[in-house]
């Protein structure tokens, strides 16, 4: 039922190894506490949930201006104008400046 | 209230975990591609009297049929060829049909076989047109070209104005590469929220 191509193994062997090199690093050469891994995983998954949480209100927001646009003006605009992979990285960077901007200093 | 200890963080945190098995999952199992599949449906290549081919994602600024659009009048030039109905009918905007009219009069198809369906802005919209335009012909059995994904909103739009559909889908084995795949979710979404939206509104 999953024929996986071997090939398909090669992006996230590439992703496991330099996270094992990055972890050496900065174990060994930074001398950085494991404790403050756990923080930084904890970090990267507070960005990424708001990066969803951005991304759905930018996505919501645009449905209710189409809606609005085509009940005001009588003219079409397609809702696929929303499905674009640059809303995704926008709200990326929102959600960026926002966890920054939440982040207690350490 | 929002303190980043608090259950507020631990709920962007679970959100963000959620995020990232989907990123995971979405891009490195077949999931889009069996979803993909499940909604095309089985192909049903028979006789018909007409094959439509609905707009997807029209034209490039140089007027070049996007992928997806060449990929649907490809597959309903080569059925036409191997003669499974005598009418091809192209719906979209106005750049995408004349482009896909085009690429199939080069393709050998005679205009007068051709049905420009010009006009229509949404699926809904190319349901009503083609009723208009193809019930005067007599036409009430269709071939469906279109995207796997496509296939549930239009195949149910165009039979509850009558026709009788049989599915055609192009592309139906998806994608083979985990950011194609990825992508491809994402259009799942973006359709099944316009299928709910349709339901919700009554039009199908």
């Amino acid at each position: 039922m999953f024929d996986m191509d071997p090939q398909e193994l090669l992006l996230p062997s590439l992703v496991v190894v330099t996270s094992l090199v990055a972890y050496l690093v900065g174990r060994r050469l930074l001398r950085l506490p494991r404790a403050r891994l756990r923080r930084a995983a904890a970090r990267a998954l507070e960005a990424l949930g708001l990066l969803m949480l951005f991304g759905v209100v930018n996505v919501g927001l645009g449905i209710a201006f189409v809606l609005a646009y085509r009940g005001i003006t009588g003219e079409f605009l397609s809702f696929y104008l929303l499905n674009d992979a640059v809303l995704g990285i926008l709200s990326l960077v929102q959600a960026l400046i926002f966890q920054w901007w939440w982040a207690r200093p350490d | 209230m929002l303190a980043r200890t608090g259950w507020g963080a631990r709920l962007i945190r679970a959100i963000g975990g959620a995020t990232l098995a989907i990123i995971l999952v979405g891009g490195f199992t077949p999931l889009a591609n069996v979803i993909n599949a499940w909604m095309g449906g089985p192909s049903q290549i028979a006789p018909a009297e007409a094959i439509v081919v609905p707009g997807r994602g029209g034209v490039d600024v140089d007027e070049v049929l996007t992928n997806r659009s060449m990929r649907r009048t490809i597959r309903a030039v080569g059925l036409y060829r191997k003669s499974l109905a005598p009418l091809l009918v192209f719906s979209g905007d106005g750049g995408e049909v004349d482009a896909r009219v085009r690429l199939a009069v080069s393709l050998g198809v005679p205009v007068d076989h051709i049905v420009a369906a010009h006009g229509a802005n949404t699926t809904r919209e190319e349901a009503a047109l083609l009723d208009q335009l193809l019930r005067p012909r007599g036409v009430a059995r269709v071939l469906l070209v279109a995207d796997p994904i496509d296939m549930p909103r239009t195949r149910a739009l165009l039979q509850r104005r009558g026709f009788t559909v049989l599915g055609a889908p192009s592309a139906s084995s998806g994608p083979g590469d985990p950011e194609s795949r990825l992508s491809l979710l994402r259009d799942i979404g973006t359709e099944l929220s316009a299928y709910v939206y349709y339901r919700l509104r009554g039009w199908m």
